[in-house]
Formats: structure tokens, C-alpha cells, sequence
């Protein structure tokens, strides 16, 4: 049953079964079963070699699992790496110089003054701060992301808004008020500031005129 | 060019556990073309290791055989 040139050996002679079409691991559950069946007929001595055998050839295969874990686990820090070049924050350094940022309105005062601070690895290994100019686009940027990033600035522009327009209307509605009191023609441009019961001051209007006649 | 599909297939064969399967199945849409060949051929690299040490493993499980039957 034995047969010559091992790595030739073909299942099917054997077992009169398929190959799996998998190349990937040519023939080898088909023909692992029909060893381990060879084995277990075979005298306590062979067994024994054939676990020595399967030992070496677990601690072979460990160490290309091993292996492939790591350079998986390489590749994956370089798409890490990817991810925080794009964001600017592939270093420690600039990892510091963006929680200097988070500091609220130092977005402002980067914006206003053209420069912002970075920081710089010493020989020794330590961040050394220094000021690096920056362009009007990445001033606007600052300017820009200084107010959409803090909701306190957001929040006091929208009270801020409110307040005006809220002051705005009222002082107009009661320049309005008086207009009619005297008895003046609605200024140009009011109209759309009068209060929901305008027809009804008209209308008063009206019944003062008829009483009069 | 590489895809999804290239990338599902590879791993189908492979020796990878299910639980890391899933996760680079998840992760692959964040991979660039090239990162993604990489993987790719990283996956198949092991995967052709595993098979060609298996099969030495098995020629040397048979040569045993063999021998202890030609005794």
C-alpha cells in the first residue's frame, strides 16, 4: 500500500475519494484522515515518533501564525498612521500643539496675530515650543474652526443676535406706536414690523373719524 | 485592482481564526488599494506557509509509515 515519492501521493488511489478543488491546502484533510488511520494500526513506537513529529510541526506552524499576526498587526499601524498624518497628528509633538489649541479663543489669537505655536523634539527628547507663521487661509481656518468648535461662543453670538434683533424690533414697534398716536402716516419700511392686531388699531381708527363726523 | 470580493475570498481560505476574519472584513473599507493588496498577499503568504508545512508535515508522517511497515 506503501507508495513511492510521498509528496506525489494522491488520496484518491487510497480512499477512492475527490481532492478538495482548494489549492490552498492541496489534499490535506483527505489525506491526514487516511494517515491518522495508518497510524492508528501501527505499533506504539511509530506513534510515538509521529507525535514528536506533530510537536515540531505545531511549533513550526505557531511561529508563521505568529508571524502573520505581526505583519498584520504592521500593516495595520500603518493605516493608523495614515489616519493621524491626514488629521496632523502623527507625532507626540503635534499631539501637544493641538491640546494647546483646544484652550478656548487660542484659535483667535493665532488668527489674529498670523502665528501659531508648534512644538519641536530637542535632542534630549523633549518638545521645545516655537512660533510658526501661518498663511490667511489657515487663519480664516482658525477663525473659522475657533467659533464652530466652541459651543460657549456659539451660544453667547446667538444670545448676542437675539438681544439685538429682539431691541431692534421693540424700539421700532413703539417709533410705529407713536407715529399712529400722532396721528402720522406709518413710516416706509415699518409696515412689516406691526404687531398681529394692526387691522384693529385701523379699525379704531375708523369708529374715532365716524363719531367725529 | 483589488477588491472586497479578492479580499473575502483570500480569507475564506485562510487559517485565520472567524473572530479576525470579521474584524478585517470590517476594517478592509478603510484600506487603500494598496494596503488592501497587501493584506491580501500577507493573508496568502501565510496561507501558502501553512499548507507547504503541512505537507512536509504529512510526507514525513508517511515516510514513517513506510518505514515501519517495510520492517
Amino acid at each position: 500500500m506503501a507508495r513511492e515519492g510521498s509528496r506525489d501521493v494522491d488520496p484518491r488511489v487510497y480512499l477512492d475519494i475527490q481532492i478538495p478543488k482548494n489549492r490552498e491546502f492541496p489534499g490535506s484533510p483527505v489525506r491526514g484522515q487516511f494517515i491518522k488511520k495508518e497510524l492508528e494500526k501501527s505499533p506504539p513506537d511509530v506513534r510515538e515518533a509521529a507525535r514528536k513529529i506533530e510537536e515540531e510541526y505545531t511549533q513550526k506552524a505557531e511561529l508563521i501564525v505568529r508571524e502573520g499576526a505581526e505583519n498584520r498587526l504592521d500593516l495595520l499601524e500603518k493605516v493608523f498612521k495614515r489616519v493621524l498624518e491626514a488629521v496632523d497628528l502623527d507625532s507626540r509633538e503635534k499631539v501637544l500643539a493641538a491640546l494647546a489649541e483646544v484652550i478656548p479663543f487660542v484659535g483667535v489669537l493665532y488668527a489674529v496675530s498670523g502665528k501659531r505655536l508648534t512644538f519641536e523634539r530637542s535632542d534630549a527628547g523633549w518638545p521645545l515650543p516655537r512660533l510658526e507663521n501661518i498663511n490667511w487661509t489657515e487663519r480664516g481656518l482658525y477663525l473659522i474652526s475657533e467659533i464652530v468648535g466652541s459651543g460657549h461662543v456659539i451660544v453667547g453670538l446667538k444670545r448676542f443676535a437675539f438681544k439685538g434683533i429682539a431691541s431692534i424690533t421693540r424700539r421700532r414697534l413703539a417709533q410705529v406706536n407713536t407715529q399712529q398716536e400722532e396721528g402720522h402716516p406709518l413710516a416706509p419700511g415699518f409696515t412689516n414690523l406691526l404687531p398681529t392686531d394692526a387691522p384693529k388699531m385701523e379699525v379704531e381708527k375708523e369708529r374715532v373719524e365716524v363719531e367725529i363726523k | 485592482m483589488t477588491t472586497l470580493q479578492d479580499l473575502n475570498n483570500v480569507l475564506e481560505n485562510s487559517s485565520l481564526s472567524q473572530e479576525e476574519k470579521t474584524a478585517w472584513q470590517n476594517a478592509a473599507q478603510y484600506l487603500s488599494g494598496e494596503e488592501l493588496s497587501e493584506l491580501i498577499a500577507l493573508i496568502k503568504d501565510e496561507s501558502a506557509k501553512i499548507a507547504a508545512l503541512k505537507n512536509s508535515y504529512l510526507d514525513k508522517l508517511e515516510e514513517l509509515i513506510k518505514q515501519s511497515e517495510n520492517k
